[in-house]
């Protein structure tokens, strides 16, 4: 009888496992949460620009911004010595929308601190993204990497309930096989409908492809969505039209088309048509897309054409009439003349729209700072 | 929770790579000392970390695969006889690895990883396929096969460990890298003791 029991120990044990696997909480198929339009107030152009940085450190890259009800943003960017340097530092600034102006730069995460919240070596830290939900908080996913370069990123996740000015612990998200390494992000996330987050994310090692990361708010990944295979289709950016439908553009980081890339979904991003080429030139660098009234599309990005060697020497303002099929270029926030001789790098832009329904774009300058330019409704209908 | 889990199975892997380059097997009756001079290496500080914090950092949370091959390693260290990887536990994890590897490094648009989210569609079969596997093999008598799948079960079900897919929990590239390497080992033994007794014989035969 005790052998027969012996017997029987492992298949028990595994009906017991695999039962407690099949009682995890499931969610429901993703459907967008599409933000409000807001009303246009001010009919006159407005058109300014700001630094939203100091030189308080000799590099700064990747700005996210959002806007926080009290009309003011909270803008934040990595910077340190270099890129990837172990000094590197995540920093806040707050814009006054009353001053029009950025207060003093604060540090609000670094390896250090990364180290301590998840309990492991952390090599260096990276792109932020800030996220706004609506039930509240303010978001903040992030790159951190622990093994070698950036393919080996990881991505975590923190809270803060007060608007910014204190974060919860950082949350680790596994959401790779191998060891973990290779998610990144660079882009506005979507929200569902049920609360949940789908964290537009990127993977480099290997294949280069794009995918959504669907998390919950505690940071518990749940799903992950496929966007492109891994052919060189990197930094999503989302724009939804409807609950289940949206478009995504990826940076292109191949050497033959060397132009956007554009997927289409109808189904919430659980699946994505095969992706397609757009008209936008663009030699590997990160776009923005943001919509704005009339249905129109709107994108951020550099504009050098394939063949020409600085390929961040312009940054461009094109507008879609139809979900991103054809675009006009209408505007360049810069633009390098003899783009062939001298090079500056004006990259990885981003869009964050005030409760106001003011637009601000943020970008690195030639990776001395952050640039903030405002703009109202009025001053891109005015460009379309 | 999860990162006590954690921090114990990289100090199952920093111990069995210790004892391994500390040779325990020539410390004879001292051995007790090696494994408390391993002991107390994988909590040394290193600038800012402690090892097993380096290794949690480098290589994130080990497999059951890992942790099943790791244990049997170490709790076998001292004895005459090694137990070996089974060839059904080295042609499950390579399987696996194939199914899921590729595709999950960006080959087509499937992605068998999100298979392991619970929210997946197909989350069940793979639940119910891995529970089918798992319980046949302990019947057959591949227990390091139902060993392995019915701890990574359990430890997804228990959520152990950070990730809440189930392929974390089954699968890591070093079992695959140790799953191979057991592989070709038994198989070169194999040809190479065939090939010794085939001299044999022919000595035989010309005697």
């Amino acid at each position: 009888m005790t052998i027969k029991i012996k017997n029987h120990i492992l298949p028990m044990v595994m009906l017991l496992g695999a039962i407690l696997s099949l009682s995890h909480e499931r969610f429901d198929a993703p459907k967008f949460v599409i933000p409000a339009v807001l009303p246009v107030t001010d009919q006159q152009p407005s058109y300014q620009q700001h630094d939203a940085s100091t030189e308080l450190t000799h590099m700064v890259h990747s700005a996210t911004a959002v806007a926080l009800p009290n009309g003011n943003l909270l803008a934040m960017w990595y910077g340190g010595s270099r890129e990837g340097h172990t000094d590197v530092k995540i920093y806040s600034s707050l814009f006054d929308q009353q001053q029009q102006q950025w207060q003093a730069p604060k540090a609000i995460l670094d390896r250090m601190q990364v180290s301590n919240d998840l309990d492991r070596y952390v090599k260096k830290v990276g792109n932020p993204v800030l996220i706004r939900h609506p039930q509240g908080p303010l978001v903040l996913v992030y790159v951190s990497v622990s093994l070698a370069g950036w393919a080996t990123s990881q991505i975590n996740m923190m809270l803060s309930y007060d608007d910014g000015q204190t974060w919860h612990p950082s949350k680790h998200l596994v959401t790779s096989p191998f060891i973990n390494i290779s998610t990144l992000v660079k882009n506005d996330a979507v929200i569902y409908q049920d609360g949940t987050i789908g964290i537009t994310a990127y993977h480099e090692l290997v294949g280069e492809f794009s995918e959504i990361v669907r998390v919950t708010l505690d940071g518990q990944v749940i799903n992950k969505y496929r966007m492109s295979s891994g052919d060189k289709t990197i930094q999503p950016t989302v724009a939804t039209y409807s609950p289940t439908q949206a478009v995504t553009f990826m940076r292109d980081t191949g050497k033959d088309v060397q132009k956007v890339r554009r997927s289409t979904t109808d189904d919430g991003g659980l699946t994505w048509s095969a992706y397609e080429t757009t008209q936008l030139d663009n030699l590997s660098s990160a776009i923005y897309t943001f919509t704005g009234h009339k249905g129109r599309s709107w994108m951020v990005y550099n504009d050098a054409p394939k063949g020409q060697e600085h390929g961040r020497n312009t940054l461009a303002l094109a507008v879609s009439d139809d979900k991103g099929i054809n675009w006009k270029t209408v505007h360049h926030f810069e633009r390098i003349e003899e783009p062939e001789v001298k090079e500056s790098k004006f990259a990885y832009p981003w869009v964050a729209r005030g409760f106001d329904g003011q637009f601000h774009l943020f970008y690195t300058w030639n990776r001395k700072i952050i640039k903030h330019i405002a703009f109202n409704q009025a001053w891109l209908e005015g460009k379309a | 929770m999860n990162t006590f889990f954690s921090l114990m199975t990289h100090g199952l892997l920093l111990m069995t790579i210790l004892l391994m380059l500390l040779q325990v097997r020539r410390w004879k009756q001292y051995w007790p000392w090696a494994y408390l001079v391993s002991a107390v290496i994988i909590v040394l500080p290193i600038s800012d970390w402690l090892l097993i914090e380096f290794s949690r950092g480098l290589f994130t949370d080990l497999s059951l695969a890992s942790i099943v091959m790791l244990a049997m390693y170490l709790f076998s260290i001292l004895k005459p006889q090694r137990p070996r990887n089974q060839l059904s536990f080295n042609l499950a994890i390579i399987l696996f690895a194939i199914l899921l590897y590729p595709a999950s490094m960006g080959l087509g648009m499937f992605d068998p990883y999100a298979m392991g989210f619970a929210s997946h569609v197909y989350y069940d079969y793979l639940v119910i396929t891995i529970a089918v596997i798992g319980i046949a093999s302990a019947y057959l008598g591949h227990w390091q096969l139902a060993l392995w799948l019915t701890l990574a079960c359990l430890a997804h079900g228990l959520h152990l460990f950070e990730s809440s897919n189930l392929w974390n929990y089954l699968l890591d590239p070093f079992a695959v890298i140790a799953g191979l390497v057991s592989l070709i080992s038994a198989a070169s033994q194999k040809v190479f003791s065939k090939f010794t007794n085939g001299n044999d014989r022919s000595v035989q035969s010309n005697a």
